[in-house]
C-alpha cells in the first residue's frame, strides 16, 4: 500500500525570556496572566523587541541537527499569519520565513525549519484564557511525506526527541512539543490530522486515520481532503468544522521586525555545537573504550551522562563502569523520573561513589543507599552539597584504616607510575583519578579515596 | 476583478466585520470607485524587489535575559471579563 | 503659587472654558498636571536642573498610550480602555519635565483628514469655528491653535501631522521614520507612521523632536536612530521645487507658494524646478498600502482584552463580527476590508505584491531627487480647509486630498509644514522635505520661512 506520512512538528525552544519581549518563559507554574507585557498580550501600542538571540540560536542548532542548511547572508523576514482565536491576542502569530531547507534526519527528508510565536492558552472547556505562554518561541520542522507507518512516525519523534533534549535546545513542559500531521493513502487525497499533544498520541492518531481512510476506499467512497482534530480520550480523529479551518492566513511580511541575517560566523558556531550527534558519539565510545554498543548508547541517553562518563572512565575499568553507570545509576534516575541534568549529580560524585565501589570498600547495596540520599537531597533542598564519602562515614558504610599502611601503598603506586606522576605535575588533573584508582586496587578499598589523594599530593610535594 | 454585494460579504466575513445591508450596498460603489482608481497600479511592471522592511538594515538580536515588567496587573484590570486572573472567553466557537 | 503651577492653573482653566468650543481635549489630566507643576516648582525653588521642557504644557494625541488614562484611540472599540502602559516619548516628555495637560482627539485610529471621523466627539478649526480643522490630529494641532498647549504630539501616516498644522495655521512635523520610538502608538500604518511636534514656533517643534527623538530598544525601527539626537544645521541648503506638487493646487495657495519661494530666491537660496513623475501613482501605492497594514493592525479588536462591552460574546466567531461591525466606524470598516481584499491569497500578487515593488521604486526616485538637492519644497495642501460637514460623503475625494503629503511617508523622510502667507483667516502649510535624518537641515528652513513670514 503506498502510504504518504509527513508531519509539523513544533518545539517549544529553552530560553528565559520570550521571543520578543522580555517577559518570563514561565507558564506552566506561575499565577495565570502575570508573565505578559504590553508586546504578548498584544496591547495597543505594543511593538516587537529584536528576537531572542538563544531562540535563534537554538533553531538554528535544531537546523544543524537535522542536515538543514540557511542561506547564509540571506535576510529572513518575518511574517504575520492572521486568524481570530481568542489565545491570540494581536489577531496574528509571527512566524518567519524558512530558516533552513533541505534536511534528513533518520532517513526522512526534512522540507524547512522556522521559528514562531506560541500563542496563549485557551481552555475551550472552560473558556478561560491564560497569555502566559503567548510569545514564548517555538520550531516548526517540516519533513517531506515520507513516513510509511504509524511506527516509522513513532520511531522518527523518538528520535528527534532524544536529540533535541541531548542538547538542551527545548523546554521541559506538558506540551512542548505538538505534532500535525498529513496522511495521504493510495495516492489519494491528503488529511490533516492537527491537535496530537504529544508524541505518544502520534501512533493512535495516525493508525486511527489510515484505518479510517482504508475502510473509505474499501467501501468506494473517496476521501475528502479535509483538516480533521484528533480527540485523544477517543483515539479517533473527527472532522474539524469548515469555520475552524481558516483557509487563508493573508501572510504579509511584518514591517515592525527588520530580517534577520545569518553569518557564516554565525552559521559555523552552531556547527560546531553539535558536531558530534548522539548516534555518533555512541559509536566512538564503543570503539574508542571499548564498551558494548548498547551500554555506549545508554551513555548517550544525556550529553552531560556520556560528558561525566568520559570524565572519569580515564580512571576505571572501562567496560565496568559503563554497566554501572547504565545499571544501577541510570535506574535510580529512571525510577526518580530525573534526569541526570537535573539531578544534582557531577562526575566528581560518581567517580568518588563508583570507585569506593569497585575497590571494595562498599557493597552494591551500600552504594545504592548513597545513591537514593544524594538523588533525596537534591529534590528536598534543590541542592547537593554532601558528598558521597560524606554518606558513607556518616552511614558507617565506611572502613578506615591505619595511616603507615595508606602511606607505603601510595608510595609504591608513585614509584610505578611514573608517567602518570609526571602527567600530574603537568597540570593534568586527571591522572589523579587514575593514581587513586591505583591506590584503591592494591589496598582493596579499605581507604577513602580523600584521604588517598591527599596522601599522594603529600608525597608528591615531597 | 468583479466588484459586487458577494465580494464585499465576503470581505465582511473574513474580515470578521458585520455590515448592514445598506453598507454592503453602499460599500459595494465605493470599492468599485476606489479599486478603479487604484487599478493605475497594475500599469507598474513587477521587475524590481518589494520593500518589505522600510526603516532598512538588518536585525540585531537581544540576550536572553528576562525583565520583571509591572504592567501584568494594569492589563488584566483591562480584560473585558475575568475570573481571578484568567481571561474569560466564549465556550463557543462558531 | 510659583510660575510653573501658575502657568498651568490658568490653562486648564482655559480649557475648561473654552474646550467645549474647540472640542480639542478628550480628556484632561487637571490633577496630574497640577502635581507635576508643583514638583517642578519646587525642584527650581531647591536649585535643581529642570529639564529640557520644564515648564511646557504639552497636549497628546488619543492614540499614544499614556498610563492609567483612557486611550480611545477616537473609536467606541477602545472607549473604557486604560492604557496599562506608558508610551517611550511620554517618558521622554516627563523625564524633561515636560507637564502632559491630556489627551487630544483625532479621527478614528488616526483613518482621516479632517478629525470629523472621531466617534468621540467634534473638533473645531480654532481660525474659525465652521471649519474642520485637518485630520487625522485634528485635536492636537488645535490644541496648540487655540492656545491650549505650548506644543502637542500628533502622529503622522500620510499627512496627520502636516494638514491640520496647515489648517490651523500652526508648525507640525513629521520627523525622519525610525526616528522616534512608536512603542505605545497605536498602529495605523506600522512602515508610515511616526509621531511629531505640533506647536505655534519651529523652536518649540525643534525642541520637542530633540526630547522624543533617539533609538529605542522597544521599537527595532529605530534601530539606526541616534541614541540622542541633535538638531542644529548651519547654512544654505540647495532647494528644488518639484512640479508635481503644485499641479491642481488651489491658485491662492500657489501664489502664497511662489511669494515664499520668490523671498528664499532673494535671500541668495538656490532654488531649482524639477520634475518627480513616480508621483503620480503615489495615492494608490499609499492607500493599499494602509489598506494591508491597517486591516492587520485591526486584528486584534475581538472585545476580550480591551476595556468592556455591554453584551457579553456567547459565540466567538460571530460576536466579534458583530462587535466589530458595531464598534468601527464605517472609515475604519471599509479599510480593514480592502486591506483584507487585496492580502488574500487571490488577490495578494496582483494588489498587494505590486504596491511593495512600487513603493520601492517611488522611494528610490525621492533619494534620488534628494541626492541632487538638499530639500524640497511645496505647499502642504493643495487646498484650503472645508467646512464642517463637507466631503463627507466620497471617501475616494478625501484620499486625494493627501497628495502633497504622502510622498513622505512612503519614502521615510522627513517633512515638516510652516504657515506662509494669508488666506482669509487661514494661514497656508509650506512643506520642506529632506532626505533620510535631515530632520535638522528641515527644521532651519521651516525657521527661516517661519521668519520671511513675519517680515
Amino acid at each position: 500500500m503506498n502510504v504518504m506520512i509527513g508531519l509539523e512538528i513544533h518545539v517549544q525552544l529553552n530560553t528565559d525570556a520570550k521571543l520578543f519581549c522580555t517577559c518570563q518563559t514561565d507558564y506552566g507554574h506561575a499565577q495565570p496572566n502575570t508573565n505578559i507585557c504590553p508586546v504578548c498580550s498584544g496591547q495597543p501600542g505594543g511593538k516587537p523587541m529584536a528576537p531572542n538571540a538563544k531562540a535563534l540560536r537554538n533553531a538554528l542548532m535544531i537546523s544543524c541537527m537535522l542536515g538543514a542548511r540557511p542561506e547564509l547572508g540571506t535576510p529572513i523576514f518575518m511574517q504575520r499569519k492572521h486568524y481570530f482565536y481568542p489565545d491570540l491576542p494581536s489577531g496574528y502569530q509571527r512566524t518567519s520565513r524558512p530558516l533552513a531547507k533541505n534536511g534528513k534526519f533518520n532517513g526522512i527528508g526534512i522540507w524547512e525549519v522556522h521559528f514562531e510565536e506560541d500563542p496563549g492558552r485557551y481552555e475551550l472547556k472552560e473558556g478561560l484564557v491564560d497569555y502566559n505562554r503567548s510569545g514564548i518561541p517555538l520550531a516548526e520542522i517540516v519533513t517531506a511525506p515520507e513516513l510509511k507507518t504509524p511506527q516509522d512516525a513513532r520511531d522518527f519523534l523518538g528520535k528527534l526527541e532524544h536529540y533535541l533534549r541531548y542538547f538542551d535546545l527545548i523546554k521541559d513542559e506538558v506540551g512542548t512539543m505538538r505534532v500535525d500531521s498529513n496522511v495521504s493513502i493510495e495516492g489519494g487525497s491528503r488529511v490533516e490530522v492537527k491537535n496530537i499533544n504529544s508524541f505518544s498520541n502520534v501512533y493512535d492518531a495516525l493508525s486511527f486515520e489510515m484505518k479510517r481512510q482504508l475502510t473509505q476506499l474499501e467501501q468506494g467512497m473517496p476521501v475528502v481532503q479535509e483538516t480533521r482534530h484528533f480527540d485523544e480520550n477517543s483515539g479517533i480523529t473527527v472532522r474539524l468544522r469548515k469555520k475552524e479551518t481558516a483557509d487563508d492566513y493573508r501572510y504579509v511580511p511584518d514591517p515592525d521586525v527588520p530580517p534577520i541575517i545569518v553569518s557564516r560566523d554565525e552559521w559555523a558556531s552552531v556547527a560546531e555545537a553539535v558536531a558530534e550527534l548522539p548516534d555518533a558519539r555512541a559509536e566512538r565510545l564503543a570503539k574508542q573504550y571499548r564498551i558494548d554498543k548498547g551500554d555506549a548508547s545508554v551513555l548517550v541517553i544525556e550529553k552531560e551522562f556520556a560528558d561525566a562518563y568520559e570524565s572519569i572512565a580515564g580512571g576505571f575499568e572501562a567496560q565496568k563502569l559503563a554497566n554501572w553507570m547504565r545499571g544501577p545509576l541510570r535506574s535510580k534516575l529512571n525510577y526518580q523520573n530525573l534526569t541526570f541534568r537535573k539531578s544534582g549529580l557531577t562526575a566528581k560524585h560518581i567517580s568518588e561513589l563508583y570507585g569506593m565501589f569497585s575497590s571494595g570498600s562498599i557493597t552494591d547495596k551500600a552504594a545504592d543507599q548513597i545513591l537514593i540520599r544524594l538523588l533525596d537531597e537534591r529534590r528536598k533542598e534543590g541542592v547537593l552539597k554532601t558528598t558521597p564519602m560524606d554518606v558513607a562515614k556518616g552511614s558507617g558504610l565506611l572502613r578506615s584504616v591505619d595511616p603507615a599502611a595508606l602511606k607505603e601503598a601510595c608510595g609504591k603506586v608513585l614509584r610505578e607510575n611514573g608517567k602518570a606522576v609526571a602527567d600530574y605535575m603537568g597540570g593534568n588533573q586527571k591522572s589523579m583519578f587514575f593514581l587513586v584508582g591505583r591506590v584503591m586496587g592494591e589496598t582493596k578499598g579499605i581507604f577513602d579515596a580523600k584521604e588517598v589523594a591527599e596522601m599522594l599530593r603529600e608525597l608528591m610535594r615531597e | 476583478m468583479k466588484i459586487d454585494k458577494d465580494l464585499v460579504r465576503k470581505m465582511a466575513e473574513l474580515s470578521r466585520v458585520k455590515l448592514s445591508e445598506a453598507e454592503v450596498s453602499r460599500l459595494e460603489a465605493e470599492f468599485a470607485e476606489i479599486f478603479d482608481y487604484f487599478s493605475s497600479i497594475s500599469e507598474l511592471g513587477s521587475e524590481g524587489e518589494p520593500l518589505y522592511y522600510p526603516a532598512g538594515g538588518s536585525g540585531g538580536r537581544r540576550e536572553d535575559r528576562p525583565a520583571k515588567g509591572r504592567e501584568a496587573d494594569g492589563i488584566v484590570a483591562q480584560f473585558s471579563r475575568k475570573e481571578g486572573r484568567l481571561l474569560v472567553a466564549p465556550k463557543s466557537l462558531d | 503659587m510659583d510660575i510653573h503651577t501658575q502657568r498651568i492653573s490658568a490653562l486648564l482653566e482655559k480649557i475648561e472654558r473654552e474646550n467645549d468650543r474647540i472640542g480639542a481635549f478628550i480628556e484632561v489630566y487637571a490633577e496630574e498636571a497640577i502635581a507635576k507643576a508643583e514638583l517642578l516648582d519646587a525642584k527650581v525653588r531647591r536649585g535643581g536642573k529642570p529639564g529640557r521642557l520644564a515648564g511646557k504644557a504639552v497636549a497628546i494625541k488619543n492614540n499614544i498610550a499614556y498610563q492609567g488614562k483612557r486611550l480611545t484611540c477616537g473609536s467606541k472599540m477602545l472607549w473604557d480602555y486604560l492604557a496599562p502602559y506608558h508610551a517611550a516619548v511620554v517618558e521622554r516628555i516627563e523625564a524633561e519635565d515636560g507637564i502632559i495637560l491630556g489627551s487630544v482627539n483625532l479621527d478614528e485610529f488616526a483613518c482621516g483628514s479632517d478629525t470629523t471621523k472621531s466617534a468621540i466627539m467634534r473638533t473645531k478649526n480654532p481660525l474659525d469655528t465652521d471649519y474642520v480643522p485637518g485630520g487625522s490630529s485634528g485635536g492636537s494641532a488645535a490644541s496648540v491653535a487655540a492656545g491650549f498647549a505650548d506644543i502637542s504630539l500628533g502622529s503622522d501616516t500620510g499627512g496627520s501631522i502636516r494638514c491640520p498644522a496647515s489648517f490651523c495655521g500652526v508648525v507640525g512635523m513629521k520627523p525622519t521614520y525610525g526616528l522616534v520610538s512608536r512603542y505605545g502608538l497605536s498602529d495605523m500604518a506600522m512602515s508610515l507612521d511616526q509621531i511629531g511636534p505640533l506647536a505655534t514656533k519651529v523652536a518649540d517643534a525643534r525642541l520637542m523632536l530633540s526630547v522624543i527623538a533617539g533609538a529605542d530598544g522597544r521599537d527595532q525601527t529605530t534601530a539606526s536612530s541616534p541614541k540622542n539626537v541633535a538638531l542644529d544645521s548651519r547654512g544654505k541648503p540647495s532647494i528644488a521645487i518639484a512640479k508635481e506638487f503644485l499641479e491642481g493646487a488651489d491658485p491662492r495657495i500657489a501664489d502664497c507658494f511662489h511669494s515664499l519661494a520668490g523671498k528664499l530666491a532673494d535671500r541668495g537660496y538656490a532654488i531649482s524646478e524639477i520634475s518627480i513623475p513616480e508621483l503620480k501613482h503615489a495615492i494608490p501605492i499609499y492607500y493599499l498600502t494602509v489598506f494591508a497594514e491597517f486591516s492587520s493592525a485591526m486584528q486584534k479588536y475581538d472585545g476580550l482584552r480591551y476595556g468592556k462591552h455591554e453584551r457579553e460574546l456567547e459565540n466567538f466567531m460571530e460576536g466579534v463580527s458583530e462587535l466589530r461591525g458595531e464598534k468601527f466606524g464605517l472609515e475604519v470598516k471599509r479599510r480593514i476590508l480592502l486591506g483584507t481584499f487585496i492580502t488574500t491569497k487571490e488577490y495578494q500578487d496582483a494588489w498587494y505584491g505590486k504596491t511593495l515593488k512600487a513603493r520601492a521604486v517611488l522611494k528610490k526616485a525621492m533619494e534620488s531627487a534628494l541626492s541632487r538637492h538638499d530639500l524640497l519644497l511645496g505647499p502642504t495642501m493643495g487646498t484650503l480647509p472645508w467646512k464642517i460637514g463637507e466631503k463627507m460623503t466620497d471617501p475616494l475625494e478625501l484620499y486625494l486630498a493627501d497628495i502633497l503629503t504622502v510622498p513622505a511617508n512612503l519614502a521615510g523622510i522627513p517633512a515638516g509644514s510652516v504657515p506662509f502667507g494669508r488666506i482669509g483667516r487661514f494661514r497656508p502649510g509650506m512643506q520642506v522635505l529632506g532626505s533620510r535624518f535631515s530632520d535638522a537641515k528641515v527644521l532651519a528652513l521651516m525657521g527661516e520661512i517661519e521668519r520671511l513670514d513675519s517680515l
